[in-house]
């Protein structure tokens, strides 16, 4: 093998694909489009809401007729209490007033509540006009029950402090850390797979199908062309990847302030960052030896995206039944997902982290996992042999057979 | 054959595909500083010998020997390798294709730069060079396949079908490059289904037909192996109808006549001396590597 040679590869393959303008729109592109949808989206559901509190501020307010009979209405306040639609019709009209409420005699038995505004303010009035009458309601409800700190437990109801007790009855409060691997490698694995997928299967598929292949193979090992692949393009993937994460690492640090979880990088475990980093490694490594396994065999690069898309979907699989996984880390299923070669990496690395694995348990994951690794590898270099010389045609069972 | 040393050696070589035998037992030897031309149609077994030699494809029985040995890593850096198929990464510039190949060919980016700048020019491809391969002629791509092949002046130049997609001055210019590259001690072998080209080039040929050889040595060797069959006439008069003849273009006052195997040249001439016809030439030649090729392999296909 000439490292020199895996080099000019990984070289060329790294410098072609992040040269090209889809690289470069879907690496800064994505995440800004992305925080656009985001903004207007959050844009979109906060307008009316803020649109009702500047008319509640210019001093417009929403009338309330109680049929019912429940609520004592004082001066003041966003809500005024009237007997009869037939007197404010005009300040409907005119816009001096937003809206009116007519709480139903049965109120109390239905929730039934009507709500009139004008034609053209029709569309989303349930939506705005929700919550401050939500509000004002249980306000009113609760207007009997006079301790301010029992009124605002009614609103403000439960938060939960997790604790866990090991198997010396010690109780402990819950460690966030140990989920910032899995959740982290989660988000890794499947962008990173993702990406550096595509970019095989279409460097495998294009040199195949523009018949560079040909030139190379008389030029570089097939080994040292597939090392070289790999490592260029996992590179370009991971570059990829390292800046979408970056991007959203500023938006996660808010999340989890946000949701008061304390996160400090130092307390995360190193064990779990190791395997995190391993699992990470001989995941990309297998799914890049199939998708130049596939590559090779495909007779084109649509048809080689069709089939990778069936190895893709089984490799995120584990997130669909992740909850299932968490409930009984030990079931048959975490143990299925645990030893199959396309979803053992992102379980692995759940379990690990999760599961308090016995040290056997964890040897065999690994053991099982390397041991697929180098097959799909040995697989991958056969078929690449067998079907980069086959232009516009798969082959058929027979010559796989032969191949292997 | 002298006493040369021999750059290519194939022996009973054979490669199947299935139960399609692509190529049967063949053998020849390709000599130091010649240009060996490698003839047959399609599909006849000259890329799947060229693949073989190559590594590219394993073969199933044989022995094939490039520069004294079997094809190792070593042998990457001094051969040249110009494919059938046109193999060229379209989205890349000329440029960076052709700098990639040289760097994996084992020169260095500057070695491939300046070497890379001298033959653009030399095939008027400096304007080009940062255009993508997409965006060039298919002569042009073929010029860039050429320049790969060359680049890192190899001893020995496999050129399958160099002149594909050329025109006429393109192709003189490649002639001439392998012209001298031949003087400078290049050994070059390439495959063509253009007679003319390997009869004007090749020192030596070998025929191939459904994977075997048909016909093996220089021009001259080939063509004094088969016995005249052909007369030029140029007369005057009235051509009479002629026995023994298999094919007959008559122009009027100049005839091309093929005659059957076995028969004299003089069986013709009696019975157009028998004629009242005026002879002002008569030109008895052994059939030219075209019509050679034409019996050999296209009548046995």
């Amino acid at each position: 093998m000439s490292w020199h040679k895996i080099f000019v590869v990984a070289e060329f393959e790294l410098i072609q694909t992040a040269r090209r303008l889809g690289f470069i729109t879907i690496t800064f592109m994505l995440p800004l489009f992305l925080v656009f949808i985001f903004f207007l989206s959050h844009k979109s559901a906060t307008y009316a809401r803020s649109k009702l509190e500047t008319q509640f501020k210019q001093g417009k307010k929403i009338l309330v007729e109680d049929r019912s009979g429940q609520f004592q209405f004082t001066e003041g306040g966003s809500f005024k209490a009237v007997d009869n639609i037939q007197n404010h019709q005009e300040d409907l009209l005119s816009g001096e007033s937003i809206g009116y409420l007519i709480v139903q005699t049965d109120y109390l038995q239905t929730a039934d509540i009507d709500l009139i505004v004008l034609k053209n303010k029709a569309l989303g009035a349930s939506q705005s006009f929700r919550r401050p009458t939500i509000k004002m309601l249980r306000q009113k409800l609760l207007a009997d029950i006079k301790g301010e700190e029992q009124r605002e437990r009614i609103f403000d109801t439960l938060k939960f402090k997790l604790h866990v007790i090991d198997q010396n009855g010690e109780v402990q409060a819950f460690d966030y850390h140990q989920m910032v691997i899995p959740v982290l490698f989660l988000v890794i694995f499947m962008l990173s797979v993702s990406t550096a997928s595509t970019f095989l299967l279409q460097s495998v598929s294009e040199e195949k199908e523009n018949r560079t292949i040909e030139i190379l193979l008389s030029t570089v090992r097939d080994a040292e062309l597939i090392a070289g692949k790999v490592i260029g393009l996992g590179t370009a993937a991971l570059i990829q990847v390292g800046i979408w994460i970056g991007l959203a690492a500023m938006g996660l640090g808010a999340i989890a302030q946000r949701l008061e979880i304390p996160l400090e990088i130092s307390r995360i475990p190193i064990e779990h960052i190791l395997v995190g980093i391993f699992s990470l490694l001989i995941g990309f490594m297998i799914f890049a030896a199939i998708m130049i396994g596939v590559g090779a065999l495909a007779p084109n690069y649509k048809d080689a995206q069709q089939y990778s898309s069936i190895f893709i979907i089984s490799s995120i699989l584990p997130v669909y039944v992740m909850q299932i996984i968490l409930e009984d880390i030990h079931g048959t299923l975490a143990l299925f997902l645990y030893y199959f070669p396309l979803t053992s990496p992102l379980v692995l690395v759940t379990r690990f982290c999760l599961g308090n694995l016995s040290f056997w348990e964890v040897t065999m994951g690994f053991t099982v996992l390397v041991f697929f690794t180098l097959l799909s590898i040995f697989l991958a270099a056969r078929f690449f042999r067998l079907g980069c010389l086959m232009y516009n045609r798969r082959p058929s069972w027979n010559e796989i057979k032969r191949a292997l | 054959m002298n006493n040369k040393e021999v750059v290519i050696k194939v022996e009973k070589f054979s490669k199947s595909f299935g139960k399609q035998k692509a190529v049967d037992q063949l053998s020849f030897e390709v000599q130091s500083g010649e240009i060996f031309g490698f003839l047959g149609r399609n599909g006849a077994g000259k890329t799947t010998t060229i693949r073989s030699l190559l590594n590219i494809m394993e073969p199933d029985e044989g022995l094939l020997e490039v520069l004294g040995s079997r094809f190792n890593d070593e042998l990457m850096q001094r051969i040249g390798y110009l494919p059938e198929e046109r193999g060229l990464y379209t989205r890349a510039t000329v440029m960076d294709t052709v700098m990639y190949l040289g760097r994996l060919r084992g020169l260095s980016r500057h070695e491939v730069c300046i070497r890379a700048k001298a033959l653009l020019e030399r095939f008027g491809l400096t304007e080009h060079q940062n255009k993508k391969i997409q965006n060039l002629s298919s002569g042009m791509q073929q010029k860039v396949q050429i320049i790969q092949a060359i680049l890192h002046r190899p001893e020995l130049l496999i050129l399958d079908e160099p002149f594909r997609g050329l025109d006429p001055i393109n192709r003189q210019l490649v002639f001439d490059t392998l012209d001298e590259l031949k003087n400078e001690g290049v050994t070059i072998i390439f495959s063509s289904h253009q007679i003319q080209e390997i009869e004007d080039i090749c020192d030596r040929v070998i025929m191939i037909s459904n994977g075997t050889s048909k016909a093996y040595g220089s021009v001259n060797e080939i063509k004094s192996q088969f016995e005249p069959r052909y007369i030029h006439l140029n007369y005057e008069g009235d051509l009479p109808k002629l026995k023994y003849v298999e094919h007959l273009r008559d122009h009027g006052n100049q005839a091309e006549i093929r005659f059957e195997k076995g028969i004299k040249p003089n069986q013709i001439l009696e019975q157009i001396l028998a004629a009242d016809i005026q002879i002002e030439l008569f030109q008895v030649s052994r059939p030219s590597l075209h019509e050679i090729f034409l019996e050999l392999c296209v009548e046995a296909a």
